[in-house]
């Protein structure tokens, strides 16, 4: 394959549209491209879209489907990993209605504060830690 | 043959189950891990938002039930390791920061070793893959990353010279990881194409171009620049043999190589329960302490010559499943897994101190979240679901196709579409269509494939 034909074919996978006659039904699909991440989804039913995201792995993704699985909005949710050479991680998100990129937002938002919030636990905890092992040292009788 | 009856009960006899808690047994389900004698149960979490709603219990997410539940006991904290209690959190977030800790956080290490002499034993491939395992005392968030086309400075890169020579007529000698000699101004070694200089004054361009001293700047003015450990055999080396090398060493992640990576290791447990089911005494409560490798039971004194086992260090427990062999001792004990109670430990290999480690894998963590987040924001969602314009080059087809595509571009005007196509050519397959492909491309489209069975 040449060149030109390699970026044709790539073009191709970054943006296509698919219609289905088959059934009666036009749906179209769209892949939205930005930085390492890209959505593919449909223009119709934004309530479900496949996530990619390049440089990403299991430390993201099953954190990420474990607050997308809690969310009552999502109906189904799960991620993989399609090659393991590949630093590509595809998480899916199918919601009862909401645009699918939102959830994955507020899920990430989710996460986000749950990670402040361990951060803030674990400074204290290791603050008082410290502190009583101070007094310790200074072995104070009662 | 007599059949063992059970009682029957008629189900309007059964007790309620409490709204808004779950049965006893799906709770110990729920909750815990059973590690029965031929294998552990129940190993999933249960995290679908859904899972319970039958009997009234939500199991979404609640950051205010988590802020409640969390906890954190830190148990042992030195210079190099730390153990701790993660307590109210799941296991997809502590196996994130695991897996952050051990491959996501940046140390530097020796990347580059030029090595002007080396007459020992050792080869200086392997020589430079020992050097780049020594781990060095020094915060890596002072430094920046190299990238590919950067020239080495004083901000990306550490340079160590190491100079070791055993005397002819001595004792083998072991060059040791304290021999590593820091050299704040950078490179020593001229580079190769670099002409004897014509102006004495002006210092020769070496490998490394420094504009300052690192031993200038502040972090590290008081604070040197070595080895963690001082007695880290390098080489070894017989009289007359000699080794002079330059050690580069740069930023990195453990997920590139090891080397890189600032714990030795960082694991965790889920904490061991023991339960007694039954009252377990005299002879019985002797064998039962002594089935325990590990010392979990204790033996209670309740008055009048009786014994009584008791579960003294359940945390010891290594779940060896010894105490729930044979007989019907799986009866008498249980052995479990509280789900959502961790015991990390995280061992420093000495850049950074345990406790700072942890605090910077969960930012990293946020980070990731924060960038992902930031995809999603309302301008660019708006960019997204602008419809795009498509006109359509049909390079092949007949009136019937004319006609379906003129339903098509009703319905793509109802999304908002701008669609044209035009028809070249006749196609005679047309009732079995299933697909079309569109490549865009410079705002025109053509229509690639024209699947059909």
């Amino acid at each position: 394959m040449g060149s030109g034909e390699l970026a044709l074919e790539k073009r191709r996978q970054q943006l296509l549209l698919l219609m289905n006659f088959d059934c009666g039904l036009l749906i179209l699909l769209y892949d939205y491209c930005f930085d390492n991440v890209m959505e593919h989804g449909s223009y119709q039913d934004q309530s479900q879209a496949t996530f990619s995201l390049t440089d990403e792995d299991h430390t993201l993704a099953n954190s990420l489907r474990f607050t997308l699985n809690q969310d009552p909005r999502v109906t189904f949710c799960g991620y993989s990993i399609p090659h393991p050479s590949d630093a590509r991680v595809n998480i899916r998100v199918q919601t009862t209605g909401d645009q699918a990129s939102e959830v994955l937002k507020d899920s990430c938002q989710d996460l986000m504060l749950i990670c402040q919030h361990v951060r803030s636990t674990f400074d204290q905890a290791v603050v008082e830690f410290k502190n009583k092992k101070g007094l310790d040292a200074m072995n104070i009788e009662p | 043959m007599e059949e063992k009856k059970t009682p029957k009960i008629p189900v309007w006899d059964l007790p309620d189950v409490p709204k808004g808690k779950l049965p006893p047994h799906l709770e110990l389900q729920r909750t815990r891990v059973l590690c029965t004698s031929d294998a552990p149960t129940h190993t999933e979490n249960i995290r679908y938002s859904g899972a319970y709603a039958s009997m009234g219990v939500d199991n979404s997410l609640r950051l205010g039930h988590f802020r409640d539940n969390f906890r954190v006991e830190v148990i042992r904290l030195t210079e190099d390791d730390m153990e701790f209690d993660m307590i109210g959190i799941d296991a997809a977030l502590a196996n994130a920061f695991r897996r952050i800790l051990i491959a996501e956080l940046p140390t530097m290490a020796i990347e580059k070793v030029l090595i002007a002499n080396n007459t020992s034993v050792i080869q200086d491939e392997v020589l430079a893959h020992r050097l780049g395992l020594v781990p060095l005392r020094v915060d890596p968030r002072l430094f920046e990353y190299m990238s590919e086309n950067d020239v080495p400075n004083e901000k990306n890169t550490i340079v160590f010279k190491l100079h070791s020579r055993c005397e002819r007529g001595s004792s083998r000698v072991k060059v040791l990881s304290n021999e590593l000699q820091w050299l704040p101004r950078g490179s020593e070694f001229t580079l190769s194409t670099e002409k004897p200089a014509a102006d004495p004054t002006s210092r020769p361009r070496t490998y490394t171009s420094f504009n300052c001293s690192q031993d200038s700047l502040p972090d590290f003015s008081n604070n040197p620049i070595g080895p963690k450990h001082d007695d880290i055999i390098i080489a070894k080396l017989g009289p007359g043999q000699e080794i002079e090398l330059e050690a580069h060493a740069v930023k990195g992640m453990g997920k590139t190589h090891a080397k890189w990576s600032p714990v030795a290791t960082a694991w965790y447990r889920m904490l061991p329960e023991v339960v007694l089911l039954q009252e377990i005494e005299g002879e019985k409560a002797e064998e039962l302490v002594k089935k325990c490798p590990v010392k979990v039971f204790d033996i209670e004194d309740i008055g009048k010559g009786r014994k009584r086992a008791t579960v003294a260090r359940p945390r010891s427990c290594t779940l060896c499943r010894e105490c729930i062999r044979g007989d019907d001792w799986d009866k008498h004990v249980a052995l479990r897994r509280v789900k959502d109670h961790f015991i990390f430990t995280i061992e420093s290999t000495g850049a950074l101190n345990p406790e700072v480690l942890f605090t910077e894998a969960v930012k990293i963590l946020e980070d990731k979240c924060e960038r992902l987040s930031a995809l999603f924001s309302p301008h660019l969602l708006k960019q997204k679901t602008e419809s795009p314009k498509v006109p359509i080059f049909v390079t092949s087809g007949d009136l019937r196709i004319g006609a379906f595509f003129f339903e098509i571009r009703f319905f793509l005007k109802r999304l908002h579409f701008e669609f044209i196509f035009i028809l070249v050519g006749t196609c005679k397959l047309l009732m079995g269509l299933e697909t079309i492909m569109i490549d865009f491309y410079a705002g025109e489209c053509q229509i690639l494939q024209l699947a059909s069975e």
